[in-house]
């Protein structure tokens, strides 16, 4: 049952966006993935075409009918880890939550401090989406109060919206990777076609397939592979709309 | 021309663009304060945390990969070869001596 975390200290930095990919290409990978969505924000599901109107079943009520988009099921987890029912014996309730069939690829707010720490005890992987800016570099202190971030075993970075024409940001880059060395992930250029295949719910890879930061997403999803030890198979890398 | 660059321009079909190579821009890397301030945050580094040094933006560090290439997640053995560095040195500057990591940026010009 692998548990992916992707969660930020600082707002903003693409863990919706980031999380949504992972699960698609993960799936394209013909692994069977959740997406599941713990902020109020509600809208990892536009990154599967879906509208913000769309209603997602909520985790924990078994008789919803499972929305699955590009072979990822989609839920929402924001009401239910915060229930009594959930509250009054959190890892009881996760324990019954996560299945072994499935990769589970779990949106977490920034601000969610709780329910990160609960899922960090029993993640294979925590996913911390930065930024090239002073304001994301500025909040790396804020991983974990027990442990700096460069000791945080299962915490790896990626480096989001990368935009070498821009000097901090080419900076950035070289400073991050020096100081995290195999903990950055990987980096996602910043692509403007990512924001126009959301605004039109469409698949990045239906959208613009050449589109830069698409091709950061296949390396992603690989190294993320390669880092929790995810069988390959023989399916092919293609998600679903791929181009 | 670099291999990706001529595949892509193949698989265009587009003969007319002109390729030029740009000096590479990560000789420029400078130690932004910001750096100086996580380099220097228990929070991050943990106890070798490095003290500040005076404030400054100085010119670093040696030539690195191209920031045109494709940032492929790659283990430390190639990510720090293109600084000149093995992933042992890496490892050396990382978990021993901060210092010296935090020097390279600051001293170098």
């Amino acid at each position: 049952m692998p548990l992916i975390l992707v969660q930020s200290p600082k707002g903003g930095t693409g863990t919706t966006f980031l999380a949504a990919q992972l699960a698609l290409q993960l799936a394209g990978k013909g692994h069977e993935v959740i997406a599941l969505d713990c902020t109020y924000q509600n809208s990892l599901k536009m990154h599967f075409g879906f509208t913000p109107a769309q209603a997602v079943p909520e985790l924990g009520a078994a008789h919803d009918e499972p929305l699955v988009a590009f072979g990822v099921s989609l839920l929402q987890g924001h009401g239910h880890t915060r229930s009594p029912s959930f509250m009054s014996d959190p890892e009881a309730a996760l324990d019954r939550l996560f299945d072994g069939r499935h990769i589970w690829v779990v949106d977490v707010a920034s601000e969610d401090r709780p329910l990160l720490e609960l899922l960090m005890q029993r993640c294979d992987l925590h996913i911390c989406p930065l930024l090239p800016t002073a304001a994301s570099l500025g909040t790396l202190n804020r991983l974990s109060a027990t442990a700096p971030a460069m000791k945080l075993d299962r915490t790896v970075f990626v480096l989001n919206q990368l935009d070498d024409r821009h000097r901090l940001s080419r900076h950035s880059h070289s400073f991050v990777r020096d100081l995290f060395g195999d903990q950055l992930l990987a980096t996602i250029r910043r692509d403007e076609a990512v924001n126009e295949a959301l605004a039109r719910f469409e698949p990045i890879a239906k959208y613009a397939p050449m589109s830069a930061a698409l091709q950061d997403l296949r390396f992603f999803a690989s190294a993320v592979e390669e880092r929790i030890g995810l069988a390959l198979g023989e399916a092919e890398l293609k998600v679903t709309g791929d181009a | 021309m670099r291999r990706d660059a001529r595949k892509l321009l193949e698989k265009l079909n587009r003969k007319d663009f002109a390729y030029k190579v740009f000096e590479d821009s990560f000789s420029e890397t400078e130690l932004w304060p910001i750096f100086e301030a996580v380099l220097g945050d228990h929070g991050v580094v943990g106890e070798e945390a490095v003290t500040p040094a005076p404030q400054g933006v100085v010119k670093a560090v040696k030539p690195s990969a191209s920031p045109q290439s494709a940032p492929a997640p790659v283990g430390p053995n190639q990510i720090f070869s293109q600084y000149g560095l093995s992933a042992r040195q890496r490892a050396e500057v990382r978990d021993v001596d901060l210092g010296a990591f935090f020097h390279r940026f600051s001293e170098m010009d």
